[in-house]
């Protein structure tokens, strides 16, 4: 790859990166990651030319967290009412691995959906009467129903699906996000995370910070979490007592004698400091007008539903994620806690979509109306799906659904996906994938795909070797890139 | 571009393969080859293509199929330079596609001179044994303090350079003392120092530092790091454990200067001395800091594997400095490890008793850890123990028969309540069927043995709903009898109360033990709201009865736990209505919330209160109803010590009485105490081997050949008669001559006192890792580091005390340019201080540091909502701790993996999930915002404030030159005295205009720090403390 010529840039972060230039860049990521990791300070610096043109600039990535029942929601199997209670046939299960609560299990009854299905829009799409708003939208939504995962529990399939590996250690898809592309907006964190809890009985399964860590990446590549209570950003507001104008005077005598410092020790991190200072000031002044939605019309609201206007909410941090857009954010990753069906999956299931269905519709929607569509790729789904045969007794209005690898479904839309097209398939039983496998890794390239990276040369030299976000794995998903 | 040309064009003249020099091939040929190549033509045969092996000279230079691939001494005849120049797609090297990338005509003709040359080839330089060079002979005779000296002066000479002068006394004070206790010189040290900055006196102040217990606290963290020590277990549920004893053998390992072998030894193989102490056992801890899984579903043997997999990648990255983790699934693309070699390492770390998944707190094999008088303690209480017990039985023996007799009769006469319950489930399988009638059991429920009959199991996702016109409100007397067995901290065990709104109705929590009754009829505004004082479990199952006398008082409710009344706390007495509602009463649930998980069984309503008396004989009927039922034989050590609990209880006189209680207190004492008493996780190998196979693609379910424990074969092979367990493979490491340990070791103290190694990929010194900036010199440090009976301390004195050390890190813009990475050591580097040392400086400027060492880890403020955000269920609070775990030293703040102290997240922490040797240094504006605004840090520069302002009549200046000194360890010049002064004055007019912001800054935090002060003056004097805090040349070591 030929050398491109450095951004220009103060001296200051030669000296600050003195590790990654001798040590880690120079081995293939070339002007892409030398480039990033010279940007002028954590948040700020202009977007680093990608591998090749880019269809998607941002990405939303709505993470319905515990593993969402693809059954009774998106992967229509008629034929499963007939055979409802039957033994689900061994030959199907073959050696695929179960988890350990459901291995012991002595029978694997076939469950139908309770849920009703229909087909929608131009593309004929099934979704289930969960998913009302979503069903409106079809055709602009790119369903992948071949999803498919080797991780089986929740720990390593969310890890795996966020970071590229099921064990610890690797930096997540937004760090890889920032680390390449950098940011659009000076003033925020190129990648942010927004946490809301969902409505299910059961209780929520466990967040790891590692999801949004940056692995070995520096670590001003890791997720910055914007929260419903306290400070939105941690430690954002000043202290008590302690106003914007006693901070601009304390940083101002700072910044004077911090020059004279700069001066007399001829270190040119220390102008780096001054900028990282005042890039915190301009942040305190531009989050809270992010996160005010008093200026956001009626029409949002009733858009995104009552929700929205509540805190902390899946719909307030949907509204959220589109300012956040708006404003450049390169990764806006959600996490919609409470998707672990294995009990009472009816009653469940109803309240994790009523969640999730209108603010997530009313998202794409939003985005399209302000052209934002075209440039923001969002992504919404788990880290797996759920079993065909009913986890514990099998009721006539209730049962569960464990943990599945085998298949499962997530949907995509705008930022260079096809709109109204459903790909892959499983088989009658909804069990395994017969058409158009995509693996974790296949759906991580054809994300930086669109990012306009290319997933084997998006790499990071640590311990000898060029890490990327899809290992040694990984095929674009062609047939659904526009 | 490549590594070799950026460090060409960066070390400039010295490294690059002059003209009229020979390549060298370790230098200047491997690492492109190594880059380029080695992947598909290298160790890995699994991934070789075209059955051609470059990396070995004898494969390479073997014609095959008439093709020679390398010609010695013939570049154009070599199949390799044809392929490397190649214009086709189809021919060239590395193949376009797939990510290879083509080499730069200065790479293109390098190979072509190598093989000009005569292709030769040398082992790799770090498995070649360190070999002690002399000293080279410098120009400059007087610079060198010590030989290292020369080896850097002789390289800067060759550059044509000088050194950088001596940095300034108060520079140097404040650099060796952050280097070696992570804390800032105080003004004495200071004044010492100034008065006389000799270098004899300097000796004596790294003697002092070296001396102090703050050394092994600093040395710590970077040993926390790589060890990836945590206070959790890190996946899923990421439950408390603890490891703390490790952590503080760390730091009394650094203190009494452990020679490095045997601090290698012990913690990797303790367990195995002969007759290990208990420090040895606690030491192997560093093998058991890996994260553990207790998520239910995971298949035990993978998440095992993958413990074990740890272990081997963290050692061999901590003591080989290799990456051997790239050999599990293949053989390594790069060093010559097969993935044999990996499995070799493997079983020496496979035949732990420990299991993949686990389930309590401090995952199994632990140790009690107790000190001498807790031991003591300990002993006495088993003595009183056992002395009462056997006062007891002397004085049962008599009454044997009487019991005997008494137990026959027992079943009829412990009878329940006569009543007939108004409600009543007895969680029999059965039960769930029952008619419309009986209660809808939500959910799926398993069931087991239970207190009488069965019981059923929760798991938070079931619950059982009665009709809403069971009586149960505020206007009637009641009473609920039920056997509970949660397994979750906060659960709900019954309810019958509207999910919103004025959450009028009844419910019972069970709260970490505690059990809490609210009886609502407008919540806040008319409720009874009582819980009991203590935690209530004692054993298993717990009899949990509540009666209420209609009353509306918190007087009329009464909890009784295995029929004694549990004392109560009453928050709420203020009810003044019905608490009637319509909605159904449920057991194992509130609203759609706060699920049940654990066992339940006998549940009972009432239309009374029930007496005391009545609720005592109500437990020992039902507990006692399966065990009278058995033969006194068939009967186990519980069964038959419960029902003799009972007969004393019931049939025993005065003197019996009293003998059993005695016995009851003092089993309870000894209970307690021994619950307290601090564990750790150790090593411990299981009496039945395990047998240890590769692993097909490094998977768990794919084993292959079966493998004995072993060294890599590419490093010196182990003594004939070394044990084939860790003992062996500790000793092996540590051996005279072996060509990493100690190279690896000393590098990482080279990092420690110069900010980068002088190999700056200290977790990799194989093919593709950094080659050393100065190769003789580290050799020198590891042959001396061995030679001196691996005496860390001596080794860093030398460090510090070395001209090379003593250096001024000023750069004048050219010498910065020339070097930007101080990669000739012709300057002193400055680097942002670590998480630790910024806060723990904060801590000891303000005289708010705790000097305590060791013990379980504290919990300073963080902001709220963090734990809560990831735990399971939310369920999980970080409690800042009230008094003083606020200040102590950052290497004891409590680490939760999945949700890591932000504080020191931001500031480039690790998540300590896995083994991390060096730490990025960064600089973000939420650096900023933490320094400024965190309630700890602000709690700090009000003490730092009040400490200057306590004093009183000094004038402004004295008082800001002492802040000075305590923060920067210098006074301040003119121009800096004059900014602060502005500011000083401009906040003390800001805060006397408005005095209530002036009580609001200082009251920041918990430190009782300048409470007797003026609030406007300590305010004012605060903003400047931070101002200063927060100065690049506070955050910097210089």
């Amino acid at each position: 790859m030929p050398a491109a010529p450095l951004p220009h840039l103060p001296p200051g972060n030669l000296a600050l990166t003195r590790r990654q230039l001798l040590g880690r860049t120079a081995t293939g990521i070339g002007s892409l990651a030398l480039a990033s990791l010279l940007r002028p300070g954590l948040l700020g610096g202009p977007a680093v030319a990608p591998h090749f043109a880019p269809k998607a600039k941002r990405v939303i990535y709505l993470f319905m967290h515990g593993g969402p029942s693809q059954l009774d929601l998106f992967d229509h199997k008629p034929g499963l009412r007939a055979r409802h209670g039957e033994e689900l046939p061994a030959s199907l299960r073959g050696t695929q691995r179960l988890t350990g609560m459901t291995s012991g299990q002595k029978a694997f009854p076939v469950t139908a959906s309770l849920f009703q299905f229909a087909r929608h829009g131009a593309s004929g799409a099934w979704v289930s009467e969960l998913l009302p708003h979503t069903a409106r939208i079809v055709d602009d939504l790119c369903f992948i129903r071949s999803m498919h995962t080797e991780a089986i529990n929740h720990d390593p399939a969310v890890t795996l699906l966020q970071t590229g590996h099921q064990q610890p250690g690797r930096p997540s898809f937004g760090a890889w996000a920032s680390y390449g592309l950098g940011s659009e907006n000076r003033d925020l964190p190129a990648f942010t995370v927004l946490i809301s809890r969902g409505s299910a009985a059961r209780p929520a399964d466990p967040l790891y910070a590692r999801l949004w860590g940056s692995g070995f990446l520096p670590s001003s590549h890791q997720g910055v979490g914007f929260r419903s209570a306290g400070d939105p950003v941690l430690y954002l507001s000043n202290p008590p007592g302690l106003d914007a104008s006693a901070r601009r005077d304390q940083l101002d005598t700072l910044a004077s004698l911090n020059r004279r410092a700069a001066a007399e020790q001829l270190d040119p991190e220390i102008e780096t400091r001054i900028a990282q200072y005042e890039l915190a000031y301009r942040m305190q002044a531009s989050v809270p007008g992010l996160l005010d939605l008093s200026d956001e019309p009626p029409a949002s609201f009733e858009a995104y539903g009552p929700q929205s206007r509540v805190p902390g909410t899946f719909a307030a941090n949907c509204l959220l994620a589109r300012r956040l857009a708006e404003r450049g954010v390169r990764f806006i990753q959600l996490y919609h806690r409470g998707w672990d069906q294995h009990y009472n999956l009816p009653s469940d299931l109803r309240l994790q979509a009523g969640d999730v269905d209108q603010p997530g519709a009313a998202l794409v929607r939003d985005l399209k109306q302000r052209g934002l569509l075209d440039d923001t790729l969002v992504v919404w789904g788990g880290e797996f799906g759920r079993t065909t045969y009913s986890q514990g007794r099998l009721e006539a209005a209730n049962y569960g659904r464990d943990h599945h690898g085998g298949c499962f479904t997530l949907w995509l839309a705008g930022g260079g996906v096809k709109p109204g097209v459903i790909h892959g398939e499983t088989d009658e039983f909804g069990y395994q994938v017969t058409r158009d496998p995509v693996h974790v890794h296949d759906l991580n390239a054809t994300l930086l795909h669109l990012l306009g990276l290319d997933h084997t040369r998006l790499t990071y030299r640590f311990q000898g070797r060029d890490f990327r976000l899809t290992d040694v794995h990984g095929r674009v998903t062609q047939p659904i890139l526009a | 571009m490549r590594r070799a040309a950026i460090l060409l064009s960066l070390l400039a003249a010295a490294a690059s393969p002059a003209a009229q020099e020979p390549l060298d091939y370790d230098r200047d040929v491997r690492p492109l080859l190594s880059d380029r190549c080695f992947k598909c033509h290298g160790p890995d045969a699994a991934a070789r293509r075209g059955k051609f092996r470059l990396d070995v000279r004898e494969d390479a230079v073997a014609p095959r199929d008439g093709i020679v691939r390398l010609a010695p001494g013939r570049p154009d005849e070599s199949e390799v330079l044809l392929r490397i120049l190649s214009p086709h797609a189809d021919e060239m090297m590395p193949p376009p596609g797939d990510g290879g990338r083509p080499l730069t005509p200065a790479e293109q003709a390098l190979v072509r001179r190598w093989i000009a040359e005569g292709a030769p080839y040398a082992p790799h330089w770090s498995l070649v044994p360190p070999r002690r060079a002399p000293p080279p002979t410098t120009r400059d005779a007087a610079w060198p303090v010590h030989d290292l000296d020369r080896f850097v002066l002789a390289r800067l000479e060759r550059e044509g350079l000088a050194p950088a002068p001596v940095a300034a006394p108060a520079t140097l004070l404040r650099r060796v003392s952050l280097d070696l206790t992570g804390l800032p010189p105080t003004p004495a040290d200071l004044d010492r120092f100034l008065a006389d900055p000799s270098p004899a006196a300097y000796a004596r102040e790294v003697d002092r530092l070296l001396a102090s217990p703050s050394f092994g606290e600093r040395m710590a963290v970077d040993w926390l790091d790589a060890a990836r020590y945590a206070d959790t277990n890190g996946f899923f549920r990421d439950n408390a454990r603890q490891a703390w004893p490790w952590r503080d053998w760390v730091v009394d390992a650094f203190n009494r200067n452990l020679p490095f072998d045997q601090f290698t030894i012990e913690q990797l193989a303790g367990d195995l001395l002969p007759e290990p102490t208990p420090a040895q056992r606690i030491a192997t801890g560093f093998n058991r800091n890996h994260g553990v899984s207790g998520e239910t579903g995971i298949i035990d043997e993978e998440y095992r594997v993958e413990y074990v997999a740890d272990r081997v990648e963290t050692t061999a990255t901590v003591w080989l400095g290799l990456t051997l983790g790239c050999a599990r699934c293949h053989d390594h693309k790069y060093d010559p490890l097969s993935q044999r070699d990996y499995f070799r390492l493997f079983a020496y770390f496979n035949s732990g008793v420990e299991r993949g998944l686990v389930s309590p707190d401090d995952p199994p094999p632990v140790l009690d850890v107790t000190t001498p008088a807790q031991r003591t303690r300990l002993e006495e209480l088993r003595t009183a123990r056992t002395t009462a017990e056997r006062e007891f039985q002397a004085r049962l023996l008599p009454a044997r028969d009487a019991q005997a007799a008494w137990a026959q009769r027992a079943g009829a006469e412990l009878v329940a309540p006569a009543d007939s319950p108004l409600v009543r489930h007895d969680f029999e399988p059965s039960a769930a069927d029952a008619g419309s009638s009986g209660p809808r059991i939500q959910g799926y429920l398993n069931h087991e043995a239970g207190v009488v009959g069965e019981g059923a199991i929760f798991d938070g996702t079931q619950h059982i709903e009665f009709p809403a016109a069971v009586p149960l409100t505020a206007d009637q007397p009641w009473t609920i009898s039920l056997w509970v067995r949660p397994s979750n901290a906060l659960v709900c065990v019954l309810a019958k109360i509207e999910p919103e709104g004025d959450r009028r109705g009844l419910e019972i929590l069970w709260a970490k033990g505690q059990v809490q009754v609210n009886l609502v009829d407008r919540w806040v505004a008319s409720a009874l709201e009582v819980h009991t004082r203590d935690p209530v479990r004692r054993g298993d199952w717990t009899h949990l009865v509540v009666t209420y006398d209609a009353s509306r008082r918190a007087s009329g409710l009464r909890i009784y736990a295995d029929g004694r009344e549990a004392p109560v706390q009453v928050v709420r007495d203020n009810l003044s209505g019905s608490a009637a509602n319509e909605h159904p009463l449920r057991l194992g649930r509130r609203d759609s919330g706060l699920g049940y998980y654990g066992q339940m069984d006998q549940f009972r309503l009432l239309g009374r209160a029930v007496a005391p008396g009545e609720i005592r004989q109500w437990y020992w009927g039902e507990r006692l109803t399966r065990i009278l039922a058995l033969e006194p034989a068939a009967r186990d050590a519980r069964a038959r010590e419960l029902v003799t609990d009972c007969f004393v209880e019931r049939e025993g006189g005065t003197g019996l009485r009293s003998a059993h209680a005695a016995a009851a207190r003092a089993r309870a004492a000894e209970e307690e105490f021994r619950a307290g008493l601090p564990k750790t996780l150790v090593m411990q190998e299981s009496a039945q081997p395990r047998k240890t196979h590769v692993l097909g693609r490094g998977q768990y379910d794919a084993p292959g050949e079966e493998v004995t424990p072993g060294v890599p074969a590419v490093l010196p092979p182990l003594p004939e008669q070394a044990p084939a367990n860790r003992l062996g493979l500790a000793r092996w490491l540590v051996q005279p001559g072996h060509p990493l340990t100690a190279r690896v070791a000393v590098n990482r103290l080279w990092a420690l006192c110069f900010g980068e190694g002088l190999v700056n990929t200290p977790n990799d010194f194989g093919a593709q890792g950094a080659l050393p900036t100065h190769p003789e010199l580290l050799d020198w440090l590891a042959t001396r580091y061995v030679a001196s009976g691996w005496d860390t301390k001596a080794l860093l004195r030398l460090l510090v005390t070395s001209a090379t050390y003593r250096q001024s890190s000023v750069a004048p813009p050219a010498l910065r340019s020339r070097d930007p990475a101080n990669q000739l050591l012709g300057r002193a580097p400055s680097f942002r201080l670590p998480a630790e040392m910024i806060r723990d400086q904060a801590l000891a400027v303000a005289g708010l540091l705790v000097d305590r060492r060791g013990g379980p880890p504290v919990r300073p403020f963080q902001p709220p909502g963090l734990w809560e955000a990831v735990s399971y269920n939310g369920e999980l609070s970080y409690e800042v701790d009230p008094g003083e775990g606020r200040w102590r030293r950052s290497l004891y703040t409590f680490w939760k993996r999945t949700a890591p102290p932000p504080a020191i997240q931001i500031l480039d922490g690790p998540t300590r999930e896995t083994c991390v040797v060096s730490r990025p240094r960064t600089n973000t504006p939420l650096q900023a915002l933490l320094l400024l605004n965190d309630e700890g840090y602000v709690e700090a520069a009000r003490g730092l404030a009040a400490r200057v302002l306590a004093p009183p009549g000094r004038t402004e200046h004295a008082r800001g030159t002492e802040l000075f000194r305590l923060v920067l360890a210098r006074s301040p010049a003119p121009e800096e005295t004059t900014a602060l002064e502005g500011l000083l004055a401009r906040q003390r007019e800001r805060f006397s205009r408005d005095p209530a912001a002036a009580r609001r800054l200082v009251s920041v935090g918990a430190a009782p720090a300048g409470q007797d002060l003026d609030p406007v003056e300590l305010a004012a004097w605060t903003t400047v403390a931070q101002t200063v805090l927060n100065l690049d040349e506070a955050l910097t070591r210089r």
